[in-house]
């Protein structure tokens, strides 16, 4: 008994004198691994173009449905990025985020990368919805963001899991081909009804 | 086959001498184009004589018993050809004459109808009489405009003189025929797109079946004939089958008009007896090679045939004979190609034919021959790569049986069989960034040595 | 319907046997068991084409591989699918195809539901070999108003071209050039101004042919896609509303052979206002100090309900009225008409509609008595005063169809029509003759004695003195009168008289003209007298304005009939309703919609209605001086501008129901999208006012009304939205065999018979008047 206690108390006499593990935060900031991930930056290119095409392929990876795009056509006089789309609207929910970083793997284009700001404090829920101005690099400050902490090239015999075969997106057998939807399975009844309404349609349609 | 044996020996006797000319016998008659001369040589006799001696389907059988066959490519025989139109059908039948001769190395039916254009539209006549047509078209290649304007002025002379029009010679046989100008498109040469042009729509193949016999010109009936086989029937009708069918070989009967092309001393149009040998023909006839070069390939059948190599000098040309040895007698367009020619310039040559006349109807066909020229130009340029060699093999392959109508297949065989037998020679271009011959060969060392740097 | 028996053949893919119909290609009978094998070019609804070379299978016995899209099926056939040269075949052209095509999937809006990504992902190899210079166009250019072609992404399958050319039969998209520079484009001279041109972006396998209206703003992932009914006309096509967030972005086709054929019009597809519009109502409205100023729904109902209430409590229920809808679900017309009979004591309800005869009463299903789908087997159709191309786009659709069966199109109309170019005959009359020119068909048909069939038989004697009622109405008076070519009215009657089975179709509105008073009359006769009726590909029948023309008929948003065609007098109708309602229903007929305009009423209930538009400035002065004026609409319309109380509504794809389109076929329609917020689904409204009144209503979905209406109305009869099923049935229903689940099917009727029309005749039709004077539709 006694010499389990003298044990116990013998590893926290080695630890007094250690440095402490943690730091007196705000005064004293952590130094943050490359690849911690923070909140989202979009990033432009040398010539201030925006990379971010609007193709929504990040709010579709997104588990957490944190992202809300609205994309729109870029024209001669207004060009915001590169080619024919880009995003109007731009909001990352971070009360939604669970920063995973799928988005940043979604990206086509380097857009959006997750980086080592975590300050994310408000009183105002509003105040975390964070919109494309927020979002954005100002102009003429381009950067790759943690894009170069990940992008180490992967290796050449890796492969890209296929989805299965069956309908990638929508559940839908090839859906422009699939002319003759008429003959799928009926549609739940009430897509948006509430249970109760379910319930009723069952007990009428019995009635 | 006791049979064959005993045919050989009765064909011993040649009726007309050792070298006939049935088609082209009064081509160098000054004036053989109009139709005074014409008649004056024997014209528009063997339709008399059809129109009297024969009753339609009689003459299907004297034409099957000439052994006669198509000259447009496939080499089809045409009275029974003749004979898979329906007996009865609600809708009118047509014959359809294929001049658009877009065959790269092919010029015989350019010739018969410049020089001669009544002997094809007696020929015609005598078909149209045969199949019991009473509308036919003869559609000539836009580009082939004294042709064209030849045949016109031709159909319109016989209709002048009573061979076409009502009641014909007085057989009670009517006949009307309608000459067309295409626009400028090989894949018109297709039996099935040509039936598409002539009815006024895009020049795209169709879908088989039905075959043109049953449903082809505006949904009738329709037999399509290449100009030189109908204008072979008039010397059967004039001679009977049997003096025909006494030259060529067992299954390649008559005789042939070879377009002789490349490098040879005498091109030109020469007429003779299927089963040929090549050798004869560039040495007897073509005058041998230019500047006495060695023949380095052969395309025996127009661009579309797969080229031969100089060992198949003493191939008899006939339709069994050449698709025995890879290739295919088509329509006998021979290209000779002598030891100072670069193949891979050669085939570059072909593939970008085949590209700027591919329709596009279909996928393998419109982005094959579009990566093959690209990929065949890099190789040319010296800049492609040894893998090059073997996914040209595998585009083709792609390709090949694959695609909507034979263009696609034909697109594949200067390729195919240019690497087959002049592997070297590609390769030679990726390693040496040069040709192996001709004047490319000289340009190595300043490309080598960029590629160094 | 008794149809000749199909020739099966039997065949086995990948080891399985499957027997098709005769005729079928290799592709359908995969697809029958389930087996996808990819398409681009190929498209059920058109003849096959064979281009892209993608469908490669392998058949035993075939020295090559071949396309399943164009090889027809034969007894014994052994296909495989999966064989490595399949493969090899399928995965080379979809490495040719994306030689060319740029690899912008990120920016493409038909990325998520391209059947090049679609395919590549699952045929397609891994990598491609192809490291040269793709083919470049300009992008996007329009072809036109509404539709953008990227040269770059197409793949020449040739579907739009195709759809142009033989289903459209219209000038449009053509190919151009030749080989690799093929590209899809118009002819300067032929603009591509069709109405169904947007089916083309639907059909394009890749993203060559977007909608300008869909450019950027949604991918495929994150639409619901609602499995709905289009609500823009009375065709009812079946569609998928696609819904991002909380607007409706397009309808794509869910394909009923039987109603739409698979393709859609450009106004189903694109108009997407009556769900996005920013002028959409939010609150309901209370007119206080002579403005309308908002209001929470619990005022606006309470006032609505007193002041209906009051009113006719003090005047009797005649003193109210009601206006109802057109494009509300049928469970919405029938609380509407219950409300006003039950509730408020009075027959005084009525919906604009065209002018059909009455004889007794007005309860005359005056329906067309075929089906869209017969029309595929008409010899003949004859289109008076009708313009579907612009009212009933689809159906116009499916006349081309017929035409391209060998149908011959007669197209009698006041101006020029799009279908003239292929009809068989047109007539063209000054606006208005309508009726006469249809007098003149009859009077033709009777004084050529071209009558033939049992019905014309045992009416010999009555025929004469139908005659004789036409006396005035001589071809040749009436083409003096009406400005047509007498002759032209000779060779149509003898044509209808002659024909295999003839469609005579009019327009609903046509009948409101002049003359058009008798026209439905008129057409019904001439119809029955050549024997053109009661079977598929003959008949008779209007072509109908709106989504739910026919429901709000058939619900009895009329003044003389109960729900089903029933007379407001008849007893037994009265008693079974009085059963289910609580309440005996007012025996005298009520005010119809022009007398309740014309001053009839104090009060006026008016729901999805714009009775203003219709009004002389002193008759909206009339409407605007009423008593009380309670409007339910979408938007504040020129009527609601003038109400005391307004009611903000929601359009058909914020709510669920039913929809009857104008071949009588009754189809659920489904909730695709929440209702705009503040707004109300007009059965909720209704059944809200009715329990201010005090009627204590319990529904809580539509589903309880449809049940309710599958009791009371003898034409629905055990109706319910699992028995509609995904594409809808017929009337009259009956209830049919009852599934392992418990759920009972419907049986419908796709064609009404003389018979099945004439049931319960109504006494005392005047033998002059062969036309059908009243029809209760009871059905055995």
């Amino acid at each position: 008994m006694a010499m389990e206690m003298i044990k116990g108390l013998a590893t926290t006499l080695r630890e007094l004198g250690q440095k402490p593990t943690t730091v007196s935060y705000p005064e004293e900031k952590r130094q943050l691994p490359p690849r911690f991930r923070g909140r989202h930056v979009l990033h432009r290119y040398e010539n201030d173009l925006e990379r971010c095409v609007g193709c929504f392929l990040c709010a579709g990876a997104c588990p957490a449905d944190a992202i809300y795009i609205e994309a729109a056509e870029n024209t001669e006089e207004n060009r915001v990025s590169p080619g024919e789309r880009y995003a109007r609207v731009f909001d990352v929910n971070l009360l939604r985020c669970i920063f995973c970083g799928y988005c940043e793997q979604a990206c086509p284009t380097g857009a959006i990368t997750l980086e080592n700001i975590y300050e994310l404090a408000s009183t105002h829920p509003d105040d975390l919805v964070y919109h494309k101005e927020q979002l954005l690099e100002a102009p003429g400050s381009a950067t790759r963001g943690s894009l170069d902490a990940w992008s180490a090239p992967a290796p050449e015999e890796t492969t890209t899991p296929l989805p299965g075969r069956q309908g990638f997106f929508d559940g839908q057998p090839a859906t422009a081909a699939s002319v003759g939807q008429g003959d799928l399975p009926a549609e739940q009844e009430i897509a948006l009804g509430d249970e109760q309404m379910v319930r009723d349609v069952a007990a009428a349609e019995e009635a | 086959m006791a049979d064959s044996t005993e045919t050989q020996t009765e064909r011993a006797p040649l009726p007309l001498g050792p070298n006939p000319r049935f088609i082209t016998e009064n081509f160098e008659v000054p004036g053989i184009d109009q139709i005074e001369v014409y008649r004056a040589h024997g014209g528009y006799e063997a339709l008399a004589k059809a129109l009297k001696s024969f009753q339609p389907d009689e003459l299907v059988e004297e034409v099957k018993k000439s052994g006669l066959r198509g000259r447009g490519g496939a080499g089809f025989a045409t009275g029974l050809k003749w004979s898979f139109l329906p007996k009865e059908s609600p809708k009118p039948r047509y014959l359809c004459v294929n001049g658009d001769e877009s065959e790269p190395g092919t010029f015989k039916d350019r010739m018969i109808m410049e020089v001669s254009p009544h002997l094809l539209v007696e020929g015609v006549i005598i078909a149209s009489y045969a199949t019991k047509v009473h509308h036919a078209f003869i559609y000539v290649r836009g580009e082939l405009l004294k042709a064209g304007l030849q045949v016109e002025r031709a159909v319109r002379e016989a209709v002048e003189a009573g061979f076409i029009g009502k009641d014909i010679l007085g057989s009670g046989f009517d006949l009307a025929i309608t000459v067309h100008h295409g626009a400028g498109a090989y894949i018109c040469g297709e039996e099935s797109a040509l039936l598409e042009s002539l009815e006024g729509k895009r020049g795209y193949p169709r879908l088989k079946p039905p075959f043109p016999a049953v449903v082809g010109l505006y949904s009738g009936p329709t037999v399509i004939n290449n100009v030189e086989t109908l204008a072979a029937l008039p010397a059967i009708a004039r001679y009977g089958a049997d003096a025909y069918a006494a030259y060529g070989t067992e299954k390649s009967k008559g005789t042939r008009v070879y377009c002789l092309s490349g490098h040879v001393n005498r091109p030109g149009n020469y007429e003779a007896p299927l089963g040929l040998s090549l050798r004869t023909l560039i040495e007897d006839l073509g005058g041998g090679m230019r500047d006495g070069r060695a023949v380095k390939a052969i395309i025996p059948g127009g661009s579309s045939s797969p080229m031969l190599g100089a060992d198949k000098l003493d191939l008899p040309l006939d339709y069994e004979a050449v698709a025995a040895a890879g290739s295919m007698l088509g329509s006998a367009g021979v290209i000779v190609v002598d030891d100072q020619t670069c193949i891979v310039g050669a085939t570059l040559r072909m593939s970008e034919f085949y590209r700027d006349e591919s329709c596009g109807k279909c996928t393998p066909c419109r982005e094959g021959t579009f990566w093959l020229v690209q990929l065949v130009e890099r190789l040319e340029a010296g800049e492609g790569r040894e893998s090059d060699i073997d996914l040209l093999l595998d585009i083709c392959d792609n390709m090949f049986g694959k695609c909507f109508c034979p263009l696609g297949d034909a697109a594949t065989s200067c390729i195919v069989s240019s690497i087959k037998l002049f592997r070297d020679e590609y390769i030679h271009h990726v390693r040496e960034h040069a040709c192996l011959v001709g004047p490319g060969a000289t340009r190595a060392h300043a490309t080598a040595e960029a590629h160094a740097r | 319907m008794a149809e000749q028996v199909e020739e099966l053949v039997n065949l086995t893919i990948d080891g399985r046997p499957v027997s098709v119909p005769k005729g079928s290609v290799v592709w359908a009978a995969a697809r029958k068991l389930g087996i996808e094998i990819p398409i681009y070019c190929y498209h059920p609804k058109m003849d096959p084409l064979g281009a892209c070379r993608m469908c490669f299978v392998q058949v035993e016995k075939m020295p090559k591989l071949a396309t399943a899209c164009t090889t027809q099926v034969a007894e014994g056939m052994v296909v495989i699918t999966d064989s490595p040269q399949v493969k090899k075949a399928r995965q080379g052209t979809l490495e040719f195809l994306l030689i060319n095509h740029p690899l912008d999937c990120p920016i493409c809006d038909k990325g998520g539901e391209c059947d090049l990504q679609d395919f590549t992902l699952r045929y397609g190899p891994g990598a491609s070999r192809f490291d040269l210079s793709k083919r470049h166009f300009q992008k996007p250019i329009p072809v036109n108003e509404q539709i953008l072609l990227d040269r770059e992404r197409c793949i020449a399958c040739q579907r739009c071209v195709r759809f142009c050319q033989d289903v459209a039969m219209e000038d449009g998209l053509v190919m151009q050039e030749r080989g690799f520079r093929t590209e899809v484009g118009v002819e300067p001279s032929a603009p591509f101004d069709s109405i169904f041109s947007g089916n083309v972006v639907e059909m394009c396998p890749v993203g060559a042919l977007t909608a300008k209206s869909y450019r950027f703003v949604a991918r495929p992932w994150e639409l619901k896609r609602g499995a709905t009914v289009c609500g823009q006309c009375a065709v009812g096509c079946n569609v998928l509303a696609d819904v991002r967030v909380d607007k409706l972005l397009r309808q794509y086709s869910r394909t009923n052979d039987d109603i739409d054929d698979g393709f859609l019009c450009d106004r189903g597809r694109w108009n997407t206002d009556l769900a996005n519009s920013p002028e959409r109502l939010r609150q309901p409205l209370i007119r206080r100090d002579g403005k309308l100023q908002s209001a929470t729904w619990d005022e606006a109902i309470a006032l609505v309900a007193r002041s209906l209430g009051e009113i006719a409590q003090r005047d009797g229920g005649e003193a109210v009225g009601g206006i109802g809808s057109t494009h509300t679900t049928n469970e919405e017309a029938y609380l509407f008409q219950k409300l006003l009979r039950v509730g408020l004591g009075t027959n005084n309800v009525d919906h604009f509609h065209g002018r059909f005869p009455q004889g007794d009463n007005d309860a005359q299903p005056w329906v067309w008595s075929d089906s869209i789908a017969g029309l595929e087997r008409a010899s003949h159709i004859v289109l008076l005063g009708a313009d579907p191309y612009l009212r009933q786009p689809i159906i116009d659709l499916r006349i081309r169809k017929a035409i391209r069966r060998g149908a011959r199109v007669w197209v009698v109309s006041p101006a020029a029509n799009r279908l003239d170019r292929l009809a068989a005959g047109a007539i063209r009359y000054q606006a208005g003759q309508v009726g006469a020119v249809a007098r003149a068909l009859l009077q033709v048909t009777l004084s050529e004695r071209l009558t033939r069939g049992a019905f014309a038989e045992q009416r010999q004697a009555s025929l004469a003195e139908r005659l004789a009622g036409l006396a005035d109405a001589t071809p040749e008076a009436v083409s003096a009168a009406a400005g047509c070519d007498a002759e032209a009215l000779r060779t149509l009657a003898r044509e209808i008289a002659g024909a295999k089975g003839a469609v005579i179709l009019y327009d609903e509105m046509a009948t409101r003209e002049a003359t058009g008073e008798t026209l439905a009359a008129d057409a019904l006769d001439l119809a029955l007298l050549t024997d053109n009726f009661g079977r598929a590909g003959a008949g008779v029948g209007p072509l109908l304005e709106d989504n739910n023309s026919l429901g709000a008929r058939d619900m009895g948003l009329l003044p003389g009939s109960l729900p089903g065609y029933r007379a407001v007098d008849d007893e037994q109708a009265r008693a079974e309703l009085s059963a289910a309602w609580g309440v005996r229903t007012p025996e005298a007929a009520g005010l119809d919609y022009d007398a309740m305009l014309a001053g009839g009423v104090k009060a006026l209930y008016v729901l999805g209605a714009n009775p203003a538009t219709h009004l002389s400035e002193e008759g909206r002065a009339a409407l605007a001086g009423l008593e009380f004026l309670v409007v339910q609409d979408l938007f504040l319309t020129e009527t609601a501008k003038l109400a005391a109380v307004v009611l903000p509504a929601v359009s058909y794809t914020e709510k669920d129901g039913t929809f009857t389109n104008t071949e009588r076929c009754v189809q659920v329609v489904r909730k695709a999208m929440l209702e705009l917020p503040g707004a109300r689904a007009d059965w909720q409204i209704l059944r809200d006012v009715a329990n201010a009144l005090g009627l204590g209503w319990t529904y809580s979905n539509s589903a309880q009304i449809l049940a309710e209406i599958g009791r009371t109305t003898p034409i629905y009869a055990g109706v319910s939205r699992h028995g509609l099923g995904q594409t809808g049935a017929r009337w009259p229903l009956a209830p049919g065999a009852t599934e392992a689940d418990g759920q009972r099917t419907l049986s419908g009727s796709p064609f009404l018979t003389w018979e099945m029309l004439a049931q319960g005749v109504a006494k005392g039709r005047g033998s002059d008047q062969l036309a059908l004077s009243a029809g209760r539709g009871e059905q055995a």
